[in-house]
């Protein structure tokens, strides 16, 4: 770690003094200097999906606004726009923590079988079995209220579709790990794991696929609360991380476009060209019915049939850690199934010289300064 | 823009109060200066005692050649300020004795290429007069903007043609530029406009377009004809500047002094020392090293998904960085040109490096240990004599022979059979493998033998010039050996190329030819061997071998026989006959 350090420094050195940079890198690897970085490509709520559905949605997909909407006020009727239109856009922005007053039917996924992490050790009855059954007690509370919504299914439901779509429009949502103290990238029983916010675009080839070697600045100036550091092992190419409170960069919460994990963690299969695998953690209910109901139109969630205030009430009912002042549960656990291409992550030379990479602590403690 | 930087146009001025303006406004505006800069290249050469003297020769040849598409922007820019660039794209020479500046003597001009210059001094002169700018270029003032001025016109069309024809006008042409111009203001009602007539057709003269060397009988060696002086100052610019030449140096061809030893070397130096050396220079290596090949380059991007447009263009442009800073900037020994590890980095090549990207082009060593070192392992060499979806160890064996020992490979047979290399299920895994299958050939050993052994050490690069270890699973043997120097891997193909005699004579052979437009022949073997020597004394410094080159008796010096009779010269004319007749 010393060696990294006054490696760092000397590069920070050259380059604040306009020299060369990067005299620390070596080319032609990923690997370098005992770090390798990666950029998010693909997130995906982590849903387990029997080919026609009918295993775990028995009773078909959920109803979208739409559709409850004219169960609720059917045009035969004469209605009021503040007993319709008013009165329902008030339930999406605040929703009962009471059971659905209209009688409207959710339908949660049926069955043991679910994907995602063990985030507390335990087998809970709720808990879900891997498909291939060899990991029990997956905690993924959430995949009960997301399961049977088009919006979230694959290959193509609308949810999906647009958080690809902005992952490649957009920066606000770059989603940046790094590996340091890495001696083998197949296994190593001691590795930091930090990640960040980084600025820049996702390399692209002509084709409009991600490729590995882009380049990302990791945002240390107004990207500081998504700095996290932990550690973590690599065991046959496998990075698991030990849990942290993290704030991730959100693809589709563009008003606070941040989402707070409570034991985040990863499994991730990781090579010199990328990672792919699964974050898991506890998510705040309250933010997340916000981040949903007030930064995506209900013209989006129409197209995939996505009810706000039943959702809610799936995440009330299936809340599962972290219970609040009023005893119940305010946390819901969760699970992503991610991809990430390799890309070279890089720090301003105030970051570097305050100990990042490697030191994203030290580097947040520095910038605060 | 770079402070170094000002018009031609402007030093022509200086006495006057009008001109002292324009000087200073040119001094933000224009191409670089061809006063020396501090910032600017070689050092000042020093002279080192040689053991050897330049054999006696007939001199160069006397040619006609076309002014190449970089000689004319650079020309424009120079003289009228570097956003007078107009977006030509001449058609490409005809690569001759490996150089493309040498196919510019066998160039003509069909009607489709003259609608290319037509186009590109339409674009020019209705810049020059454009009245955001005109006040800038055009030194003098009409008495009225709407009328015709023969005094103005007759100035500006005096001080623009000497810079642009490389030589002062005549008066006969003078007054025919001078009276189109009034022709077309007296028309137009707009002075501007009618002057822009004439500069338009200025920039699409003969004098203009061509190179027409001229002789005349040398006075110090009867019997001899050497290039007249302005013949003299072009060639000297177009070598060392790749431009035509400035105020001072066409000042010291009418004056003569270009034509006495103290003059030339004055000169000489003077443009060594100038910023406007490094466009010089990048143009002989761009021109030596086949960079033309990227102006027609693609990859499969399939394959090859991070080859974009940018890092095609950036990767020419690594390697001229690299060739002007440790050629100029640092004066250095040019075999080190293979071995230096220094480069420059750009966000699009960093990608292919695998290197985190700059915010723009940086300075790069790579590190000791690293198979990256001298400029074959940059992406350029690599990608430039690779297919469009594979390596090709015989690629760049060829281009290794060719470009930089001067040592011709012939074209494969016409009946070649390459569908066992070129089986994608076959069992040739690695380019070895596929090389080794064409050795079995008798027919195909006796070249491959010359070209695969270099060109397989640079087989840990793939076919864009990323780094790998493996093809196809199977581990790369990138040892071989270079004319008997065995070596292990690329950075010993570097030293054996480095240490090889073939790489100095070969750069001395281009550089010659280069400097005069016309190939060597075995009658220029002494003289070759003699700046070879010289190179080798002087430490294989690049400017210094320019400057021999400039200061020897064969680049002054014309092979020409006394013409047989009056009116009957089968070649180029001689200077007085010329002046007759072209101007």
């Amino acid at each position: 770690m010393k060696l990294n350090v006054s490696v760092t420094l000397a590069a920070a050195c050259a380059f604040s003094a306009g020299i060369a940079f990067a005299s620390a890198a070596s080319a032609d690897e990923a690997l370098q200097d005992g770090k390798i970085g990666f950029a998010m490509t693909h997130k995906n709520w982590a849903i387990y999906q029997t080919p026609d559905g009918k295993a775990e949605c028995p009773n078909g997909l959920n109803d979208g606004p739409r559709e409850q909407f004219d169960k609720l006020y059917p045009r035969d009727k004469k209605h009021t726009y503040i007993g319709t239109q008013l009165e329902r856009e008030g339930e999406v922005w605040v929703p009962e923590k009471t059971p659905e007053t209209h009688g409207l039917p959710f339908y949660e996924p049926q069955g043991k079988i679910g994907i995602g992490l063990d985030l507390d050790g335990k087998a809970g009855p709720e808990d879900f079995t891997s498909p291939d059954g060899k990991v029990a007690g997956i905690d993924n509370q959430i995949s009960r209220a997301f399961g049977c919504v088009a919006s979230y299914r694959g290959p193509d439901g609308s949810y999906r579709h647009f958080v690809q779509s902005y992952m490649q429009q957009y920066k606000y949502n770059r989603f940046l790990l790094e590996i340091s103290g890495v001696d083998d990238l197949a296994n190593d029983q001691d590795v930091t794991v930090t990640i960040y916010r980084g600025l820049d675009a996702l390399l692209l080839d002509s084709a409009g696929n991600f490729i590995a070697g882009g380049t990302q600045r990791a945002d240390h100036r107004w990207g500081k609360e998504f700095i996290k550091s932990t550690k973590g092992k690599i065991i046959d190419g496998v990075l698991t991380t030990q849990p942290i409170d993290v704030y991730i960069p959100e693809t589709l919460a563009r008003g606070a476009p941040k989402q707070f994990v409570r034991d985040w963690r990863v499994e991730l299969r990781v090579t010199d060209d990328g990672a792919e695998g699964l974050m898991g953690g506890y998510l705040d209910i309250e933010r997340l019915q916000n981040n949903l109901a007030q930064n995506w139109a209900t013209h989006f969630r129409s197209y995939g049939q996505e009810s706000i205030p039943s959702e809610y009430r799936s995440f009330i009912r299936n809340a599962d850690a972290y219970p609040g002042e009023d005893g119940k549960n305010a946390f819901i656990s969760s699970a992503w199934q991610i991809k990430f291409k390799q890309a070279f992550i890089t720090h301003p030379p105030q970051a570097v010289a305050a100990g990042a990479p490697g030191n994203a602590e030290a580097a947040s403690a520095a910038s605060r300064e | 823009m770079s402070s170094h930087y000002k018009c031609s146009v402007s030093a022509l001025l200086r006495g006057s109060a009008l001109a002292a303006v324009s000087a200073f406004a040119l001094a933000s505006c224009s191409g670089p200066a061809a006063d020396s800069s501090p910032a600017a290249s070689a050092k000042p050469a020093v002279e080192v005692a040689s053991k050897v003297s330049e054999p006696e020769t007939d001199g160069s040849t006397k040619r006609l050649r076309l002014l190449t598409q970089d000689q004319y922007l650079n020309t424009l820019a120079y003289v009228f300020g570097p956003d007078v660039r107009p977006d030509a794209y001449f058609p490409p020479a005809q690569r001759t004795d490996g150089l493309l500046s040498l196919g510019a003597a066998k160039a003509g001009i069909t009607p489709t290429r003259m609608e290319v210059y037509q186009k590109a001094a339409v674009t020019v002169s209705a810049l020059i007069v454009d009245p955001t700018r005109r006040n800038f270029v055009i030194t003098c003032k009409p008495a009225d903007e709407k009328a015709a001025d023969r005094a103005c016109a007759s100035k500006v069309i005096t001080d623009v043609g000497r810079l642009i024809s490389r030589r002062p006008l005549t008066a006969e042409k003078r007054d025919a530029f001078v009276a189109q111009a009034n022709e077309a203001a007296t028309k137009l009602k707009d002075f501007y406009a009618g002057l822009g007539v004439a500069l338009e057709a200025m920039l699409v003269s003969p004098n203009v377009l061509f190179v027409a060397e001229r002789s005349e009988p040398d006075p110090a060696t009867p019997g001899q004809y050497r290039l007249d002086a302005y013949s003299l100052a072009t060639r000297l610019s177009l070598f060392l500047w790749n431009a035509a030449p400035d105020d001072e140096l066409l000042k010291a061809a009418q004056s003569g002094e270009i034509h006495t030893a103290k003059g030339m070397a004055k000169q000489v130096d003077r443009m060594l020392a100038s910023a406007r050396l490094d466009q010089g220079v990048r143009a002989l290596f761009d021109d030596m090293y086949g960079f033309d090949t990227f102006n027609a380059l693609s990859k499969d991007t399939s394959v090859y998904p991070t080859f974009t447009g940018q890092a095609l263009t950036d990767a020419r442009e690594e390697t001229l960085r690299v060739v002007v800073d440790h050629l100029l900037r640092q004066n250095g020994d040019y075999r080190d040109l293979f071995t230096t590890r220094e480069t420059f980095i750009s966000p699009a090549l960093a990608a292919i490096y695998r290197l985190p990207a700059p915010p723009r082009w940086t300075k790069y060593e790579f590190p000791e240990g690293s198979q990256r070192a001298g400029i074959l392992t940059h992406i350029s060499f690599l990608a430039t004599h690779s297919h469009p979806a594979r390596s090709s160890a015989t690629l760049r064996g060829k281009a290794l022979r060719e470009l930089l020992l001067c040592q011709p490979v012939p074209p494969p047979p016409a009946n070649v059979d390459f569908s066992a290399v070129e089986n994608p299920k076959g069992n040739l895994r690695t380019a070895r493998d596929r090389v080794n299958f064409h050795l079995e050939n008798p027919v195909c050993a006796g070249c491959h033998k010359i070209t695969d052994p270099m060109g397989l050490a640079l087989e840990n690069f793939d076919g864009e010039g990323r780094f790998r270890e493996t093809e196809r699973g199977a581990p790369i043997d990138v040892s071989g050996s270079l004319d008997g120097k065995a070596f292990k891997d690329v950075v010993g193909l570097g030293q054996a190329l480095h240490d090889h005699p073939a790489l100095t004579s070969c750069v001395v052979k281009r550089t010659y030819a280069y400097a005069t437009g016309a190939p060597t022949s075995n009658a220029d073997r002494p003289l070759l061997a003699y700046f070879n020597t010289r190179f080798g004394e002087q430490g294989y410094k690049m400017p210094d071998l320019m400057r021999t080159i400039a200061l020897s008796k064969s680049f002054a010096q014309i092979s020409e026989k006394a013409p047989a009779a009056p009116g009957k010269t089968a070649s180029l004319p001689s200077s007085q006959t010329a002046a007759a007749t072209s101007n």
